[in-house]
């Protein structure tokens, strides 16, 4: 079988050319097949969180003065959302934590795998977790010292993990920002993908994969291949895509695409996915995503003002003023008992309806909560992003005539950003939007995997997409009350 | 060879060397004006809620002397980036108290930073601390007491959490 039929057995996916291909414009293409157009955006970022890192450090220790918490918790945050809402995942493309294990391979290269054991993504969802209690326990958002320690640690573990393991294990099984990333990117409009599948049957090198090697040494790997073990020809979606260009840049034939598509389409489908397998078969990817989307809900829980009346209630009922105490009953509630009830009861649902087994068809429908928990964090994050659109500019002079260098002026502290009033209905449509794309691509799954009865598929998991939409709806609605000293 | 050596080794010192000067210039931000000890207390009339309220600074001297005649600058915020500062500059109303109009803009941990200064390059600068600040009328679940701080910066000569005041106000003696 040529990769074009593998391709036909996925459909929606590796379509050939068509649509726009980004490494095909005129100016932005020619930069993106530059060899070191990763390097240029890295740098760049590596700079900026330095900066990050000192001003937490030695800058001011209230959070909305310190361009570490302001950037980080606000800027980076929405920025990211809504780069994946544009075209894709360029956060990991301009990821300034690959760096030092950039220089640390030049000194040694490692040889060694990653045990087998942690080859999913169990550790790295683990880790998403984690952040997402941290953030609320030793409340990041208010610490630029712990801000800039948890910048340091991130790059730390990068590179501990890769210098000691060949790949790129951190990125692709570890980093919790990465899998958030690989989550949300199944519903950008980009995908890197092969240009002509014809091009690849006909391909005996299989660059994109292994790497190119040097003409006059061999052993040599001038560029090295996909890091990430997701050989083109049989890529499908973003999930695991750094955006990383390797490819691009390793394809003799000039056969890679930054192609448009349709968002959220990868999860209609169940090919086999190079470097991933079926998505039905993957657990741990099915668990990142309940964790993604129900963590979306809680992340914003977070900041109104009934989570303080419910930790108040259960540190008075416990007899506990222990923050650690009470939030780990508010995580384990909100991010194992809660999917678990909602879930199963989707699940029997389904089952009374189309005899379909709970465990093999919540494997393969899980997935279309992807969307709903990106449109979630993007309407989250949007709201701390535009609303504090240019509040970064006094923090940025306040920084710099600290440091004795007034060329920025004098900080104006009138600088905010939009009006809530003007922010929520852009927060309705992104939410609406992920919403709509959870509907649309259970209701092709439900109609491709269930043909005979779509509506006994359907139903339950557009309930339950229609119950959280108006859970979200509900925290949205809330007046934002960020607080961090109940206990 | 030299040659090579050089080209290599430039960009590495041109980092370290940028590292340096980063942190010797963030480390040597110290204030020009002398931060000097006072007894400053801040209250809000009705206690603090989201919406308008009226602040009253009460600054003193250290032996309780009331410092009169100074321009006061009072900064409030909250513990999170992304909002525009509330600014309000007090009158004197009485010797040693200032009063002036103080609008919270949103609910959550607020601080405010009370700026004063004072004769001979000198200034006062507390930092006194809001938690829970809610919707008119409702209660957060702690008291609204300001907890103070005394300072902002790190490397200043003061240092550290002073012990909390949940009276109905922010009360340091410094």
């Amino acid at each position: 079988m040529n990769f074009r039929d593998a391709a036909f057995g996925a459909p929606g996916t590796q379509r050939g050319p068509g649509g726009l291909d980004l490494v095909r414009l005129p100016l932005l293409g020619r930069f993106l097949r530059w060899r070191h157009a990763r390097l240029a955006v890295q740098i760049p970022m590596g700079l900026l969180a330095l900066v990050l890192v000192l001003h937490g450090l030695f800058g001011p220790e209230v959070a909305p003065k310190n361009l570490s918490t302001l950037l980080v918790w606000v800027h980076w945050r929405g920025a990211l959302v809504i780069g994946l809402l544009l075209i894709g995942n360029l956060f990991c493309f301009g990821c300034p934590l690959l760096l030092p294990r950039e220089i640390a391979r030049r000194v040694a290269r490692p040889t060694r795998r990653l045990p087998r054991a942690l080859r999913n993504k169990w550790t790295g969802l683990t880790l998403l977790v984690g952040v997402l209690f941290v953030y609320e326990w030793l409340d990041l958002w208010a610490s630029p010292f712990a801000t800039a320690v948890a910048i340091l640690a991130y790059f730390a573990a990068a590179l501990a993990i890769d210098a000691v393991f060949a790949g790129a294990p951190f990125c692709k099984w570890i980093c919790p920002i990465g899998q958030f990333n690989f989550v949300s990117s199944t519903f950008s409009p980009f995908e890197v993908r092969a240009h002509d599948l014809e091009v690849c049957d006909a391909c005996t090198t299989k660059d994109c994969i292994k790497g190119r090697r040097s003409d006059a040494e061999p052993e040599r790997i001038d560029q090295r291949g996909c890091e990430l073990a997701l050989f083109l020809p049989r890529k499908v979606g973003n999930i695991d895509c750094t955006f990383c260009l390797d490819c691009v840049h390793a394809c003799p034939t000039d056969n890679v695409a930054i192609a448009s598509r349709v968002p959220g389409d990868e999860l209609a489908v169940d090919p086999v996915r190079s470097g991933i397998g079926r998505l039905s078969g993957r657990t741990d990817i099915a668990v990142l995503v309940v964790l993604f989307t129900f963590g979306a809900l809680l992340n914003a829980f977070g900041m109104v003002a009934p989570v303080y009346a419910l930790q108040s209630w259960l540190a008075e009922t416990l007899g506990t003023r222990s923050e650690f105490v009470v939030l780990g009953i508010v995580f384990v509630a909100s991010l194992v008992v809660l999917p678990l009830l909602a879930l199963g009861a989707v699940a029997l649902a389904v089952r009374a309806t189309t005899g379909l087994r709970p465990r093999a068809h919540l494997a393969r429908f899980v997935p279309v909560l992807a969307p709903l928990g990106f449109g979630v964090w993007l309407a989250h994050y949007c709201f701390h992003f535009l609303t504090g659109l240019w509040t970064f500019v006094p923090v940025a002079q306040h920084a710099a005539a600290g440091t004795g260098l007034a060329l920025l002026g004098r900080p104006d502290w009138g600088m905010g950003g939009l009006s809530e009033a003007a922010v929520w209905p852009i927060e309705l449509g992104f939410l609406a939007l992920g919403a709509i794309g959870s509907l649309g691509v259970l209701w092709r799954l439900a109609r491709r995997d269930v043909p005979r009865r779509p509506f006994g598929a359907f139903l339950p998991w557009a309930a339950l997409v229609v119950a959280l939409t108006g859970a979200a709806l509900w925290l949205l609605a809330q007046p934002m009350e960020m607080r961090g000293t109940y206990l | 060879m030299t040659r090579a050596i050089l080209t290599r080794s430039t960009p590495r010192f041109a980092a370290v060397s940028a590292l340096a000067l980063a942190c010797s210039a963030l480390a040597s931000c110290a204030p020009s004006v002398e931060t000097v000890d006072a007894d400053v207390s801040v209250a809000f009339e009705p206690a603090p809620h989201v919406g308008a309220t009226t602040v009253r600074v009460r600054l003193a001297s250290l032996d309780g002397e009331p410092i009169t005649g100074v321009d006061v600058e009072l900064e409030g915020n909250m513990n999170h980036g992304g909002m525009v500062p509330v600014f309000t500059s007090p009158k004197e109303v009485e010797p040693g108290l200032y009063e002036g109009p103080f609008e919270f803009t949103m609910g959550g941990d607020w601080f405010v930073v009370v700026r004063a200064e004072l004769e001979g390059d000198r200034a006062i600068e507390h930092l006194v601390e809001f938690p829970a600040v809610g919707a008119p009328g409702a209660h957060g679940g702690m008291d609204h007491g300001g907890t103070d701080h005394g300072e902002m910066q790190h490397g200043d000569t003061e240092g550290g959490h002073a012990p909390s005041d949940h009276g109905a106000d922010g009360h340091h003696q410094g």
